[in-house]
């Protein structure tokens, strides 16, 4: 074999070599870089899944002090007058039995209403919209608001997140309620491209919005929504009111 | 008559084309681009390599026409191939440079007998470069899936051995005086040619079927 094909069978030797070994070399490394990631992956999924316990287990809380709350200072205080009503020595035996019957049947009412606001499976079965549209419906009978509600008529999917959300929706109109000295209550609910949006707003006090997560209960209600891989956009501004955004 | 080297080229082209072809509709962007490019290749091979017999003397102008034609069809494939939009970017910027310094070399090189060797390194560089881009890309996006039955993978390797043999072969083949070393280089190059071909082929077999897509393709 002559010089110059020698040379060009070892430069071509020397260069296959080189090149398989790289790319030998890339997959060696990518298979590490693929092992870390996977690894990476699973603690921020079990990261998550233990925030998602927390969360669930502070919803639990939260809803049993709400049910403690609600036994205490409204169904325990209307037996206690039923009782007192019953054991009253100056008033007349049939009346009493009367006022006590319909204190008892407004105490059964309101255990009734406490267990439908519990109850998961029915949030489950009937699915996020209509559950929201039975509370829309628990509010107009209360007279106290002018519930408008406005929705299109694509449903959402039911999913397992859903529940999280109707806590959230749940927590947004008993603050309402509560704190927003509100005479109008508006929904607005419709889905476009695979995103439901639902809209809360009322013409109440509103509130300073500093920062975006401002306060616990914003803030938790932040940290449900993306537990439940929705967004959540507030807006208020003192005296003009309060809109809250749920996407999901 | 067609060179003997080139017929098993053609039909190692014309069966990448029918993988292709078959492999359509659960292919991407790039992949159909890729059938594109076999497709060219196999229409200019055949030229090329048919065109003594119309009493042409060299094959040259052939593949001075397909040259800018490949930047085009490997950047296009690349732009598709690449995550993120700054990577896309520089495919654009990276493919009007090379088809610049391929016109500029063309038109100093003028004469239609003799080879473009500037325009072909430059090529050569532009796709050895694009191929280790998304390497490096693919490295920084790991997926769950096995990098050995990736067919991006396959794709990219095979243009990154092919043409760094060829740039290789095309700065030495100058140098080389023995007509048998220069045979030898050749010949070197040709078989290269059914590797990166084959290779590239066989990557078509490597595309999930729609069925057995993974979770990142639902």
């Amino acid at each position: 074999m002559n010089n110059q094909v020698s040379t060009i069978f070892f430069g071509a030797t020397a260069i296959f070599t080189v090149l398989v070994f790289f790319i030998i070399l890339f997959v060696v490394y990518y298979k590490q870089r693929q092992r870390a990631h996977l690894l990476e992956k699973k603690s921020l999924q079990s990261a998550f899944e233990q925030e998602k316990i927390i969360s669930v287990m502070e919803i639990q809380e939260q809803t049993f002090n709400e049910v403690s709350r609600e036994i205490h200072d409204n169904i325990g205080q209307v037996l206690s007058l039923a009782r007192m009503q019953l054991n009253n020595p100056n008033q007349s035996h049939p009346e009493a039995i009367q006022h006590a019957d319909e204190l008892l049947e407004q105490a059964i009412r309101d255990i009734r209403s406490l267990s439908h606001t519990l109850n998961t499976y029915k949030v489950q079965s009937m699915g996020i919209i209509e559950s929201t549209m039975q509370l829309v419906e628990q509010l107009k009978n209360t007279r106290q608001f002018n519930t408008i509600i406005e929705f299109d008529n694509v449903y959402p999917e039911p999913k397992d997140s859903h529940i999280i959300i109707y806590r959230m929706i749940q927590e947004i109109v008993n603050n309402i309620i509560k704190h927003s000295k509100a005479s109008e209550i508006k929904l607005n609910i419709q889905t476009r491209n695979d995103i439901t949006s639902l809209t809360i707003s009322d013409n109440g006090v509103g509130f300073k919005q500093a920062s975006p997560h401002q306060g616990i209960g914003m803030r938790n209600l932040a940290e449900r929504a993306k537990l439940a891989n929705a967004s959540i956009e507030f807006n208020s501004n003192s005296g003009n009111g309060t809109s809250i955004q749920i996407k999901f | 008559m067609l060179n003997p080297y080139a017929l098993p080229l053609l039909i190692i082209i014309a069966l990448g084309v029918m993988l292709g072809m078959v492999k359509r509709k659960n292919s991407d962007k790039a992949f159909h681009t890729v059938v594109v490019l076999l497709v060219v290749t196999f229409i200019t091979e055949l030229i090329a390599n048919s065109i003594h017999n119309f009493g042409f003397k060299t094959n040259v102008t052939v593949y001075k026409i397909f040259d800018p034609l490949q930047v085009i069809l490997f950047s296009y494939i690349f732009y598709h191939l690449y995550q993120f939009r700054k990577l896309k970017i520089f495919a654009v910027y990276a493919c009007i440079v090379a088809l610049i310094l391929l016109t500029i070399s063309t038109i100093i090189n003028i004469s239609p007998n003799v080879n473009n060797s500037i325009g072909v390194t430059t090529k050569c560089a532009l796709y050895i470069l694009l191929s280790l881009i998304k390497f490096s890309e693919m490295l920084q996006t790991p997926s769950e899936e096995n990098i050995v039955v990736n067919p991006t993978f396959w794709f990219c390797s095979a243009v990154f051995f092919f043409f760094s043999v060829n740039i290789m072969f095309w700065i030495t083949f100058n140098q080389i005086s023995e007509s048998a070393a220069k045979n030898t280089a050749r010949l070197i190059h040709v078989y290269c040619n059914y590797i990166f071909y084959s290779i590239v082929a066989l990557s078509f077999l490597l595309i999930p079927s729609k069925n057995k897509l993974p979770d990142r393709y639902e």
